[in-house]
């Protein structure tokens, strides 16, 4: 009879460790399949992205260089093509995940911008002749450098590197502890069903750690309240913070869903130790 | 007859062992995050926007008016309607920062919200005593960090429009007083916010932008004869 005790107190105790490593686990990896991943921020610089970022640096270039320059705010509208945008964004932000200062040609931006001010001059006959053109394309694409860039992706791509490589450690580390809990739990029951069914509550109550409060910051949006400026960063650091939670939640639903086949798994495993059983009586 | 096994046989298992697994586990990991708890607390607490804030203490009495109309040298304290806690009362820009933001009398967490506060224990513009005002680091006064000296930061109110030209910057510990004197017989206005710059929550350090007055109307407290 202690025995027996003895064993479910420990089947308990194996219980909640398989649920603190699958708990760990399923983290990690819900955070590298998405916060984490590669490409995760470049998917989520779509056209609303662009255009957002195109949007607030012409207004920021409007209020800040129309008047000291003395030429009108329209010679602002147009100075950047968004194709080009779209190409020097993604290579910035590969280089900075990469740890390179810089991923596009500034030299090239620069003359472009001092092409199309001087074009817009000679389309509407304002006279540029008192206007530093080279100090405003430079004060021009310091902009342009500030807006295609992220404040936070220096400290993201620091983030995102140490993860890598406590990740590395983590996955075979945590799995193989796993395994081991697992092989100990059904050690111990001389009856399988009773370590299936141990396993099964520990994948609920896996379910249960990592769906509530991730539903909860989704359902309230807290988050999505967030005050920063400029507006494309509120939007890249709500939909990660958004892809972050979903993905948690989703996983803690697969949780619950693999535990209720273990349960319904336990219940058979049972009905047919049981009938063999009977059958010597 | 065999007893009951500890356990149960039934479904009840599948409730409260999970529970009691659940518990223990968000048991352990408040013990282990407690220390993080409050720092990720107070960053969501700056950056979150309730929306409209609007209660019983917190009013607005600016009004745009034409700037001509504010242009005097000295104004009459009896002609002013004196601030309380929490309202907005003036408009502060600095125009080579794009800042235009609210300028409110307190600097509470719900005012610097919605804009800058100024410390009640400072003086209101025209009074040739001290101002000093707060805002965020990445909000309001996120453009401080471009600030250079010989800008001008202006800040209009209902009875008058004040410049100040900024005359230094500095980097202080947030506990640091000798930082900013608000004893001093002169209206110098100092803005603050946190450092560095692009950290979100609390930060130990703040970035301290001093200016002095080159122009607005003088309060005085009784009428000329």
């Amino acid at each position: 009879m202690m025995n027996r005790h003895l064993s479910y107190i420990v089947s308990v105790i194996l219980s909640f460790l398989i649920m603190v490593c699958l708990t760990i686990l399923i983290f990690f990896s819900c955070l590298a399949v998405t916060v984490f991943r590669a490409d995760f921020l470049a998917r989520l610089m779509n056209d609303r992205y662009y255009q957002s970022v195109m949007d607030t640096l012409t207004e920021t270039l409007k209020q800040k260089l129309a008047s000291p320059s003395n030429l009108p705010k329209e010679a602002f509208d147009g100075l950047f093509s968004r194709g080009q945008m779209k190409e020097d964004v993604k290579s910035n932000l590969n280089a900075k995940l990469a740890g390179i200062n810089s991923g596009y040609d500034r030299e090239r931006v620069r003359q472009k911008v001092i092409e199309r001010l001087k074009s817009y001059a000679d389309g509407r006959g304002v006279d540029i002749s008192g206007t530093n053109l080279e100090s405003l394309a430079d004060y021009c694409v310091e902009e342009y450098d500030r807006h295609i860039g992220l404040f936070f992706l220096d400290d993201f791509a620091v983030l995102r590197n140490r993860f890598d490589k406590l990740f590395a450690y983590i996955l075979p580390g945590f799995s193989m502890l796993l395994i081991l809990l697992n092989l100990f739990l059904f050690k111990l029951h001389r009856f399988k069903h009773r370590a299936v069914r141990f396993c099964a509550c520990s994948m609920f109550s896996t379910a249960l750690m990592l769906i509530p409060f991730p539903l909860f910051l989704l359902l309230c949006g807290a988050y999505r309240r967030i005050n920063i400026t400029p507006e494309y960063v509120k939007y890249l650091l709500v939909e990660t913070v958004n892809k972050g939670l979903t993905g948690l939640v989703l996983s803690g639903i697969a949780s619950a869903a693999a535990g209720a086949v273990l349960a319904v798994a336990c219940f058979r495993m049972r009905k047919n130790a049981i009938i063999p059983y009977n059958k010597y009586e | 007859m065999s007893k009951p096994s500890f356990l149960g046989n039934g479904v009840a298992v599948y409730f409260y062992l999970p529970l009691l697994l659940c518990a223990a586990g968000y048991i352990v990991l408040m013990a282990a995050v407690f220390p993080l708890l409050s720092n990720a607390l107070s960053s969501l607490g700056l950056f979150t926007s309730d929306g409209a804030f609007i209660t019983p203490e917190t009013k607005a009495i600016f009004e745009q008016k034409d700037y001509g109309a504010l242009n005097v040298e000295i104004v009459y304290e009896k002609d002013i309607v004196m601030p309380t806690y929490g309202t907005h009362y003036a408009r502060l820009t600095i125009p080579s920062l794009s800042v235009a933001v609210d300028l409110y009398y307190g600097d509470s967490s719900a005012v610097l919200k919605k804009g800058v506060g100024q410390y009640i224990g400072s003086s209101l513009p025209g009074y040739g005593r001290p101002l000093l005002v707060g805002g965020h680091n990445n909000g309001a006064f996120g453009g401080l960090q471009h600030v250079k000296t010989g800008d001008i930061v202006t800040i209009t109110t209902n009875y008058g429009i004040y410049s100040y030209r900024v005359t230094g910057v500095k980097i202080a510990d947030c506990f640091d007083k000798s930082a900013y004197n608000l004893q001093q017989e002169k209206e110098q206005l100092i803005l603050y916010t946190c450092y560095p710059f692009n950290t979100l929550g609390l930060t130990d350090k703040r970035f301290f932008v001093y200016a002095d007055k080159v122009s607005g109307p003088r309060i005085v407290s009784e009428p000329l004869e």
